[in-house]
């Protein structure tokens, strides 16, 4: 990755990085971590918090019958979706294979204005994944001299209209009418974002990554 | 869930035969990243699923439809979108737990604004992601960009659920 031109602000990203739900930035892909690195984890641990903590008020609060009923239900849940995310997983870590971030990169990188910000949009329905993978893919593409509201509309629409996703979490659990009625609503907001960061750029200028590609 | 599965896996099939035609280290290189995921998801999946579930039956459930049910309106959806940021976590427990607010009596449209104040604004991507790696003008024009389209979400999605 490329070096970090600005300090980290590293009290609070550490802070944050113990309660987040996301790994930890992975150091070298093709070395996955051991699995009881994997179980020290910071957000496997705070998910483990998480959930004896709301389990163990469940109990007290509500009482055992509640407790157990959010516990079948629940199990049999994980049971149910199953299938998906198994196949999500290896969609997934397929496509991340299949295209190469340099493709993306190309392609973000080509146009701009109105173009770039459709083609911003685009492109994000297509990457799976978290921000560890986006992140460094948008520094990449944004050292690289690419538009910056361009950009913005890919990170809008990779973050709400991520289709790995949709199919992933949103169609199982909350249903193909819902996902539908959300995943129509998002559609807009991405060019509405890229189309109000033109002029925010233009008037907020300063010390940019982008600067480094001139 | 079936039309889920329905879906993922034939892409599944299709991606899978791309890359068995393709050169050998992206397919060494696809397990690999198959297998991480895979332990990645099947140690969290559980206690993201009970903890999310367990957290919604916590929830005041007269209070949650009151403030955020289908009636509240624009208020509901205005709380829905502060909420949003708030919620650290990926998609892991924020969705599951969507689905307990989904049971409690929130309304589309709340909800709608819910995720997707959660996929734009939470604060601890903002925080421990995006300024670390992007520095600070592209993240601050991202997050002002950003701060109405919660609402707006919530307002097409009110179109939609009343036609």
């Amino acid at each position: 990755m490329a070096a970090l031109r600005f300090p980290r602000p590293a009290g609070a990203a550490t802070v944050a990085a113990l309660i987040m739900n996301d790994p930890s930035p992975p150091g070298d892909p093709s070395q996955p971590p051991s699995f009881r690195r994997r179980l020290t984890e910071p957000s496997f641990l705070f998910l483990l918090v998480f959930a004896s903590t709301t389990g163990t008020a469940c109990y007290v609060f509500k009482g055992p019958a509640v407790f157990w009923t959010a516990f079948r239900e629940h199990l049999w849940l994980l049971v149910a979706i199953t299938p998906v995310l198994g196949g999500a997983v290896l969609l997934g870590a397929f496509l991340q294979a299949l295209v190469p971030p340099g493709y993306v990169r190309t392609r973000l990188g080509e146009g701009s204005g109105l173009r770039g910000i459709a083609i911003g949009s685009l492109i994000g329905l297509f990457v799976p994944g978290g921000p560890m993978i986006s992140m460094p893919l948008l520094l990449a593409v944004i050292e690289a001299g690419a538009d910056l509201a361009a950009c913005v509309a890919f990170y809008m629409s990779w973050s709400m209209l991520a289709l790995v996703r949709i199919i992933q979490w949103e169609l199982p659990l909350m249903g193909g009418k819902f996902a539908a009625i959300r995943f129509l609503s998002a559609i807009p907001l991405p060019l509405l974002a890229g189309l109000m960061a033109i002029p925010l750029f233009r008037r907020f200028r300063g010390r940019t990554p982008e600067r480094k590609a001139s | 869930m079936l039309l889920a599965a329905s879906i993922i896996w034939p892409i599944v099939v299709i991606c899978s035969i791309a890359l068995w035609t393709g050169p050998r280290s992206r397919r060494r290189q696809a397990l690999v990243l198959a297998q991480s995921n895979g332990v990645f998801m099947a140690l969290r999946m559980p206690f993201a699923m009970l903890g999310a579930g367990f957290a919604g039956s916590l929830l005041p459930a007269d209070l949650v439809a009151e403030w955020l049910g289908g009636a509240s309106g624009w208020k509901g959806i205005l709380i829905a979108s502060a909420v949003g940021c708030f919620v650290p976590s990926g998609p892991i427990v924020s969705f599951p737990f969507a689905l307990a607010l989904y049971n409690t009596g929130v309304g589309v449209p709340q909800l709608v604004a819910f995720l997707t104040s959660w996929s734009l604004l939470s604060v601890h991507t903002f925080v421990a992601w995006e300024m670390p790696v992007l520095g600070v003008r592209f993240p601050l024009v991202r997050y002002t960009c950003s701060l109405i389209l919660p609402p707006i979400a919530g307002f097409l999605a009110m179109l939609m659920v009343d036609l």
